[in-house]
Parts: structure tokens; C-alpha cells; sequence
């Protein structure tokens, strides 16, 4: 047997039981990765390896941009941006069949596209959106469903954490080029469950009644303006290449602390408790990126990467079925494991198949379709934070949304289907720029 | 031991509090030095990447004191009782050997290493940068020693999934009250 | 059991793998002088060792990997001295910008190993020592908007190696030295972080730099080489035979190396016209100026470089 086939089955067989014993992701990870290169290294020379890298994989600027999105993030939750984006989606999606539902979906695609966060978003909305929903006749599960479907595309929209990370463990892919590639899918991803969400309602007749007069509308935008402007700002800078990741972090963060002060939601002796809990998440996400670093340093060390990319490679030549194959194995993980440990174990696996000239596959569009697959596992059983969250939210419970979610899962999974074959649905906007 | 815990929790929240306040003032500088002076600091990027680093480690301490770091319980929280008091100890005793061997074991011989290699902008010894790892090693030991003896007192051990998600609508709450207040 | 085993690979194929790393493409002469490398010792050696190149950074950038191999984690890498310098101050020396006065003066010392050794040997404590030097050209600088003279410079920010004298050498010419890994340095670019960077032709085409920076200027700041570092307790454990073929290995690395950087260079020129890079031709002597101070101000805070600065502006005299 080679270093790497002995290596990858110590790897794979502790890091399994080690999580479903649930075991820190972080630390499964890094006990099985030292336990793979302790029989064939040295112990001091072992040990020493991953405290270097478990400080090198951390010790990045571009990594700086996470804490600030996660603290701009906290900030805007605190703020009163939530109710001006719903306000301004409110006006946009007019009176369709299940005017509020969509509602929700956009200010999903907005919320979530500015706090980054799909879970802020489902919780955000759901509390705000569905007790109107509730008013207006809309049955519960209707209204969670319309939410926890559309809130990962904030996952997808820039800014996103998530696409910060896959461009460290891709080795550098351009974050400006990821957020570019991720619109076009997010946003597919919200107008298709619109769609769903447009024929359940003209089924069950849900009508909104609500009119917005001319001089209400004129203040919405304005209210919702400041909010809007901050996408423009952060987003925009970012992918004209006037600042760096980082520091679009840093503005967005200066921009939400100005806004909520302006908006008096936020006050100075709140901002210990934000600071605080933007520390924990930060301590959570960056501590398991650091541990990861081990890993991949392990796998290329051991050649385990290669040895998985040939086996995959020699299962079939045929494009199409290696790409189903990544994509089933991807949503299988994704419905146990959360986003980032998911991409940091994956990427360096994964990323030489879809590269090699085979597939030929772009970095920049494995990276939307791999957080794409993994996205799709926050809104299923058995491990889902977005469909926990929703279903908190509307007082439902799990197995009242399942059925009505069904839908939405199919018409998602089309879209992933799309994103894996038409490169151009992640590519275009990214060529447009010059990526 | 759970006072000595709720200490070790607060100085390591006030340390990472301060830092991320330092580091978002640092970074605001470094930008205005690049666009409003257009005089770009060497030094800050540095500075920022290693006050990160530190920040992050230190926060990671922190959250192990809490037992909140990612985690898939949909198997292991499904037991109850004794067997899930042992799953939980063992899972410590995990987190114990991984700092133990990487953060100070190997953190210590980096650290020893690096003595005499100097950081590039800042010219301060590298092992100065290096201490953090198994000074953060040894907090998360000292946590899970003391979370090991929680466990073995309690008269019952409750699922940490359960307690995640009252953390959740906890959360939520608070959203919920600030949007209503926000639509005033 | 596990945490006595100590040699790589031989608890499963009976090979030892020699693991080499470097931050170059596979098409770099790096690369090619590596591969001449791992065929002379595996055609006298192959059924003992197996020799495995890893590059474009994969098992860690710069001063990262420099520090596995002194653990041994890795047993060769490739080393810019201004990293090294960071270990010991005395490759300090090649840091000196306008050191060499021609490429046949910086090409006569490197090859003269009497004065090489005490280099080469410097880093013997840390746990590893250089086998043998690798051309890496001379470094200009590189730039978004043209840099003709020193006041070109004035408030650019221009990536340099991670040392304290290449940051002290940008701001003697006036810029604002930015120290970043190589890996960063087309976004960093691309993005406005940074202005430009200083290096060899080929960062141009290998690394695609040319795409983002446009002018290329020849003002020959450093003839700096890089050396192939080596854990030293894996030197010092192979039998005399053995130890013998390993350095002949160098010497071969070194010889196909020279050969394929001379062509490199004139292949990466074409290919980076062709990008619509500009090539200008500047007034050395104007950039020379700016740093020269810097000589002196070296050699003072570092008295160990005396006499090796003095015995290399001796050979240009003699040269001359
Ligand atoms: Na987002
Ligand atoms: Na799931």
C-alpha cells in the first residue's frame, strides 16, 4: 500500500468517528490529520508542523475580511436595516400571488446579501415577515417554507465568508472574481423558489390587499437607500479592485456602525457585547480554518489529493458522471456537516479533478458550485442551522415543513444542475470584468 | 473550579474585545493612510495580520471554556445519561491531547525555534509572535480540565444540541425586539 | 508505537522519500534543475531513495518552508536569501543592493567556493545548511506606470522579500516598501494594493505579472542568487557513498539550472512583449546613487560582512 492510500484511510476512518461522536469539527480534524503523518515523520518534527501551520493558515490578510463581515454583520442585526429592506421589498413584488412570501425572498437576497449571513437573514425575516403573513391569512408553513428556502442565497450574493474562505483553500482564487461568479446563482437560486412560492399561492388564493400610497413609497426608497448604499459601496469597491476584500471589511463595518448610530439602535455600551460575540464566531470559523491548514498540508504531503483525483478520474472519463459524483457526495455531506469545514476538507480534494483537463473547470466556478451543494444542506434535515432557525422563527416544527419543502428542494437542485453545467451562469460576470 | 472558569472567561473576553477594537481602529488607519494621505503604511498590514491571528486564537480559547465550537451532535446527543457524560469527557479529552501536542508541545518547539528569525516590517523576534500558540494551548487545556469536572458532577449531563439552539432563538429574540424598536 | 518511528516512507515501500520544496511553476528552471536532480540520484540510488519535488508553494511559502526544513519535515527546499537572512544575518551580503557590478562579477564569486563556504555553512546551528546556488537573475523593477529614474518611485508602494534590508533598500530609493509572500503579489497588484514589485523577467511570464504591470525596468538593483537548502542531520546521516551522490546531485542541479535560466529569460522577454509589457532601458547610475549609502550603513550595524564585501569589491577590481 502507498503513504497516501494508509495516510488518507487513517484520515478518513478517525475523522469519521471522531465526528459522528461529536467531537469538535476543529479538533476531529486535527487529531486525525496527526495521527495520518505520525508513522511517517518524526514526532517533534510532526508536532511542530502543525503548530506552524495551524498559526501560518491563520496568519492571513486576506482571512482579516471574515471577523469585520461577521462584525459588520452583528452590527446591521442590531440596526435598523431589516425593516427598511422589507419595506423597500414590499414595493417591488407589487401585488402577485403571495406578494409577502416574495417579499420575504428579496429582502432575503438583499439582508443576507449585506450581513452575509444566511441565518441572521431567516431569523431576521421570518420574526419580522411571517406574523404579518400570519395576518394575512397565509398558513404557517407556507410562509417558513418561502423563508428558509430563500435565505442561504445570502450565502451566494456577496459579501460572503464562505467565498472568502474557498479562495484561501483554492490557493489564492480572486475574492473579487468569487463574488462576481456568485450573483447570477444566488440569484437564480431566489427567483426559482419565487416561482414555487407563485404557484402554491395563486393554488391556495393568497391575494395581498395592500396598497402603498406615492408618498409612502417615495420615503421606503429613501429609507432603504443608506442600506442599499452599502452593497454598492463594499461590493462595488471590491470588484473594481479600488480596495482588497479586507478592506471593503473594514468600510462596511465603519459604514454600519455609522448608520446605526444615526438610526439610534446602537449604543456605545452595546458594542461590547458585538465585539464579544463577533469575537466567539471569528474565534469558531478562523480556529477551524487554521486546523484545516494542517490538514491540507498533510494530504499534499502524503499525496492523498492525487491519489482521490486519479481514483475518481479512473472510475469514469465520462465529464458528466464526475461531476454528478462530486455533486451527490457534496449535498450528502452538506445535509451532516456545516459550510466552512465542509469546504475546507473538500477543496483540496475536489479542486484537482474539476481542474484537470478532463473536466476543465474553472476555479472560480467549482468554488460557486461547491458552496452552491453545500448551501442546499442548510435548509435539510438531519443538520440544517437555516431550516432550524426558520422553523424557530414561524413556531413550526421540522416535520410540518418537510413536505411543502419539497418543491423548493427540486427546483433548487435544477439550479445546481444549471450552475455544474453552464459555466458561464457562475463565469459570465466574472469574464465581464476580466477575471 | 467554576469560578476560577468564569475569571479565565472574562479576562480572555476582555482581551479579545480590545483587540478587536484595536484591529478594526488599525485597520480603519491603514485605509485612511492609503486613500485620504495616500501615503500607505508598511508597518499596519503586519501589525493587522498578527493582531488577527492572535485574536483569533485567543477567541477559539475562549469558545472551547464554552464547549460551543462547530460540532455535529446528531448522532452523539441522541444518547443520554452516563453514556453521554462519557462522550462528552472523551470528546475533552480530545480537545485536551490537541492542544497539549500541537499548541504547547509544538507550539513551544516553534517558539524555541524562531528565536532568533526577526518579522519582516515590525523587525520583532518571530517567537514573540509565536507565543500565542501554547499560551492559548494552555487555557484550552485549563478549560477542558474544568469542563471535564463539570461533567463528572453534574447530576445530569444535558445535550449540547439543546443548549445551542436556546443560544439561537436567544439570538433571534434579540433581533426581533431591535427591528421592532428600529420601525419606530 | 507511532511516535518512534523516524524514517519517512520506510515503514511502507522501503524507499526513503527525500521530499523538495519550492514556490516556482513547473516550468520554472527551478524546477528543471530539481528534476536533473532527482534523475542523477535515483539513476545511482533509486532503489534506497525516492526523490519528490513539490511546487508551487504546496507544503508552505517563503520562511514557512524553510523552517520544516530545519525540523525535517522537508529535506530540501528552495531558499531566497533574503529569507535566509532572517536565520543568519550574513546572507545579509546579497541583500547590498549594486553588490556585483556585472553578471560575469556575481557569477565568478558564486562559483568561488572557498568564499562561498562560510555562507553556505552559516545556518549549520539553525539545522540546515545551502548545498549549492541557483540563478535567479537580476531584479528590476516592475510597475503599473513606467519608473524611468528614483523620483518615478516616490510614494509607490512596491512589494519586496520578506527582509528587513530589501525594506530599507525600497525606501532608500524612495518607495514604500510593502513585504508580502510572492503568491499575493498579482492580486495585491491587480487589486492597487500595491504599485509593483522588483524581480527577474520571468515573474513576468511564469507568474503572469506582466498582465497586471506593464513597464519593466532595467535598473539592476540585486544579482541575488537562491540557494538549495538542506537539513543538515540528514546530510550528516547518509553513508560517505551516499553523501558523495547527493552532492553531485547538486552540482548537477546547479549546472542544469544556469543553463535553462539563461534561455528562460529570453523566452520570458518574448512571451511578455507579446503581453505588451515595455521593456526600458534607465540610467543605473541614478538608482545606484539613491542606495549606496546604504553600503556603508550595512556594513556597520553588520561588522561579520566586512571582509566578504571587501574580498567581493576586491575580485571587481581585479575584474575591471
Ligand atoms: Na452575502
Ligand atoms: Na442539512
Amino acid at each position: 500500500m502507498s503513504i497516501a492510500a494508509i495516510s488518507g484511510l487513517i484520515v478518513g476512518v478517525v475523522l469519521i468517528v471522531l465526528l459522528l461522536a461529536g467531537v469538535p469539527i476543529s479538533i476531529s480534524i486535527g487529531i486525525s490529520s496527526i495521527l495520518a503523518i505520525l508513522p511517517i515523520m518524526d514526532f517533534n518534527a510532526a508536532v511542530l508542523t502543525g503548530a506552524q501551520r495551524l498559526f501560518s493558515g491563520i496568519s492571513v490578510f486576506t482571512l482579516i475580511a471574515i471577523p469585520f463581515f461577521i462584525l459588520a454583520g452583528n452590527i446591521m442585526n442590531k440596526g435598523g436595516i431589516a425593516t427598511r429592506l422589507i419595506n423597500f421589498a414590499l414595493l417591488l413584488t407589487g401585488r402577485v400571488p403571495g406578494a409577502l412570501a416574495h417579499t420575504n425572498a428579496v429582502a432575503n437576497m438583499m439582508f443576507g446579501a449585506i450581513s452575509g449571513s444566511g441565518v441572521a437573514s431567516a431569523s431576521a425575516m421570518g420574526s419580522i415577515i411571517g406574523p404579518i403573513e400570519e395576518e394575512e391569512g397565509y398558513d404557517v408553513e407556507y410562509s417558513a417554507t418561502a423563508n428558509i428556502a430563500t435565505a442561504p442565497t445570502g450565502l451566494l450574493i456577496p459579501p460572503s465568508n464562505v467565498l472568502i474562505t474557498y479562495s484561501l483553500v483554492s490557493g489564492g482564487t480572486s475574492v473579487a472574481a468569487l463574488f462576481m461568479g456568485g450573483y447570477i446563482p444566488g440569484i437564480l437560486w431566489g427567483l426559482a423558489c419565487m416561482v414555487v412560492a407563485f404557484f402554491i399561492a395563486r393554488k391556495k388564493g393568497y391575494r395581498s390587499n395592500r396598497r402603498v400610497k406615492a408618498k409612502d413609497a417615495v420615503k421606503i426608497v429613501m429609507d432603504a437607500i443608506p442600506s442599499l448604499l452599502l452593497i454598492v459601496i463594499v461590493i462595488g469597491g471590491i470588484i473594481a479592485g479600488i480596495f482588497t476584500a479586507t478592506e471593503g471589511s473594514v468600510v462596511a463595518v465603519v459604514y454600519s456602525l455609522i448608520l446605526s448610530f444615526c438610526y439610534r439602535t446602537i449604543k456605545i455600551k452595546d458594542l461590547y457585547k458585538i465585539f464579544k460575540d463577533s469575537a466567539e464566531t471569528t474565534g469558531i470559523i478562523v480556529f477551524l480554518i487554521g486546523v484545516s491548514s494542517i490538514m491540507a498540508w498533510i494530504l499534499a504531503f502524503t499525496g492523498i489529493p492525487a491519489a482521490i483525483s486519479n481514483a475518481l478520474l479512473g472510475i469514469s472519463n465520462n465529464k458528466i458522471v464526475i461531476l454528478l459524483i462530486i455533486n451527490v457526495i457534496l449535498l450528502v455531506v452538506g445535509t451532516f456537516m456545516d459550510i466552512t469545514p465542509a469546504i475546507l476538507i473538500f477543496t483540496p480534494i475536489f479542486l484537482p479533478v474539476v481542474t484537470s483537463d478532463l473536466i476543465g473547470m474553472t476555479a472560480i466556478q467549482f468554488g460557486i458550485m461547491l458552496v452552491f451543494n453545500l448551501c442546499i444542506g442548510t435548509i435539510t434535515p438531519p443538520v440544517g442551522n437555516i431550516l432550524f432557525v426558520g422553523v424557530r422563527v414561524a413556531k413550526t416544527s421540522i416535520e410540518r415543513v418537510i413536505k411543502p419543502l419539497l418543491p423548493y428542494y427540486g427546483v433548487i437542485i435544477l439550479v445546481l444542475l444549471l450552475v455544474t453545467f453552464v459555466p458561464a451562469i457562475s463565469m459570465f460576470l466574472p469574464r465581464l470584468m476580466g477575471f | 473550579m467554576i469560578k476560577l472558569k468564569n475569571i479565565l472567561t472574562k479576562i480572555l473576553e476582555v482581551i479579545c474585545v480590545i483587540m478587536f477594537a484595536f484591529i478594526t481602529i488599525v485597520g480603519t488607519y491603514q485605509i485612511v493612510t492609503r486613500y485620504v494621505f495616500n501615503a500607505p503604511s508598511t508597518v499596519s498590514e503586519e501589525l493587522l495580520t498578527y493582531s488577527f491571528t492572535w485574536l483569533a486564537l485567543l477567541a477559539a480559547a475562549l469558545v472551547f471554556a464554552k464547549r460551543e465550537h462547530m460540532r455535529m451532535g446528531f448522532l452523539a446527543d441522541k444518547f443520554s445519561g452516563n453514556a453521554l457524560r462519557w462522550i462528552y469527557i472523551f470528546s475533552e479529552l480530545l480537545v485536551i491531547l490537541f492542544a497539549a501536542l500541537i499548541m504547547i508541545y509544538g507550539g513551544t518547539s516553534i517558539t524555541k525555534l524562531t528565536m532568533t528569525q526577526v518579522t519582516a516590517s515590525l523587525g520583532i523576534p518571530m517567537s514573540m509572535i509565536y507565543v500565542i500558540v501554547p499560551i492559548c494551548g494552555i487555557f484550552v487545556i485549563l478549560f477542558g480540565v474544568i469542563n471535564i469536572y463539570e461533567l463528572l458532577r453534574a447530576k445530569e449531563v444535558k445535550p449540547l444540541s439543546a443548549k445551542k439552539e436556546t443560544v439561537i432563538s436567544n439570538k433571534s429574540a434579540v433581533v426581533q425586539k431591535a427591528i421592532v424598536k428600529g420601525d419606530k | 508505537a507511532f511516535v518512534v518511528s523516524g524514517c519517512s516512507g520506510s515503514a511502507f515501500s522501503g524507499k526513503r522519500i527525500v521530499r523538495i520544496s519550492h514556490s516556482q511553476s513547473e516550468t520554472h528552471p527551478d524546477h528543471i534543475g530539481l528534476l536533473a536532480f532527482e534523475e542523477y540520484v535515483e539513476s545511482r540510488l533509486g532503489d534506497k531513495y525516492d526523490i519528490q519535488i513539490f511546487p508551487n508553494e504546496i507544503l508552505g511559502a517563503s520562511v514557512k518552508a524553510i523552517e520544516l526544513v530545519q525540523t525535517g519535515a522537508i529535506d530540501y527546499c528552495v531558499a531566497s536569501t533574503g529569507n535566509l537572512e532572517t536565520f543568519d544575518d550574513i546572507y545579509q551580503i546579497f541583500s547590498i543592493p549594486y553588490l556585483f557590478n556585472s553578471e560575469e562579477h556575481y557569477h565568478s564569486i558564486m562559483e568561488n567556493d572557498e568564499m562561498m563556504k562560510g555562507i553556505f555553512t552559516s545556518t549549520d546551528a539553525s539545522g540546515f545548511e545551502a548545498v549549492t546556488w541557483l540563478d535567479a537573475g537580476v531584479r528590476n523593477f516592475y510597475a503599473t506606470t513606467p519608473i524611468r529614474t528614483p523620483d518615478d518611485l516616490k510614494g509607490k508602494k512596491i512589494r519586496v522579500q520578506q527582509s528587513p534590508t530589501n525594506v530599507k533598500m525600497m525606501e532608500a530609493f524612495g518607495a514604500s516598501a510593502t513585504p508580502m509572500s510572492f503568491g499575493e503579489v498579482y492580486t495585491a497588484i491587480q487589486q492597487n494594493v500595491i504599485n509593483g514589485a522588483e524581480n527577474n523577467e520571468l515573474a513576468l511570464t511564469n507568474n503572469k505579472h506582466g498582465e497586471v504591470a506593464k513597464y519593466y525596468s532595467y535598473n539592476e538593483h540585486q544579482m541575488v542568487p537562491d540557494m538549495l537548502i538542506a537539513n543538515l542531520k540528514f546530510l550528516q546521516d547518509l553513508p560517505p557513498e551516499e553523501r558523495q551522490v547527493f552532492d553531485e546531485a547538486a552540482e548537477v542541479c546547479n549546472r542544469a539550472e544556469r543553463e535553462s535560466w539563461s534561455d528562460a529569460v529570453e523566452e520570458a522577454k518574448d512571451i511578455a512583449k507579446g503581453m505588451g509589457v515595455e521593456f526600458l532601458e534607465v540610467d543605473v547610475t541614478a538608482f545606484r546613487e539613491k542606495v549606496l549609502p546604504l553600503h556603508k550603513e550595512i556594513l556597520n550595524e553588520n561588522p561579520k560582512l566586512r571582509p566578504i564585501y571587501d574580498a567581493i569589491q576586491k575580485e571587481a577590481g581585479s575584474n575591471d
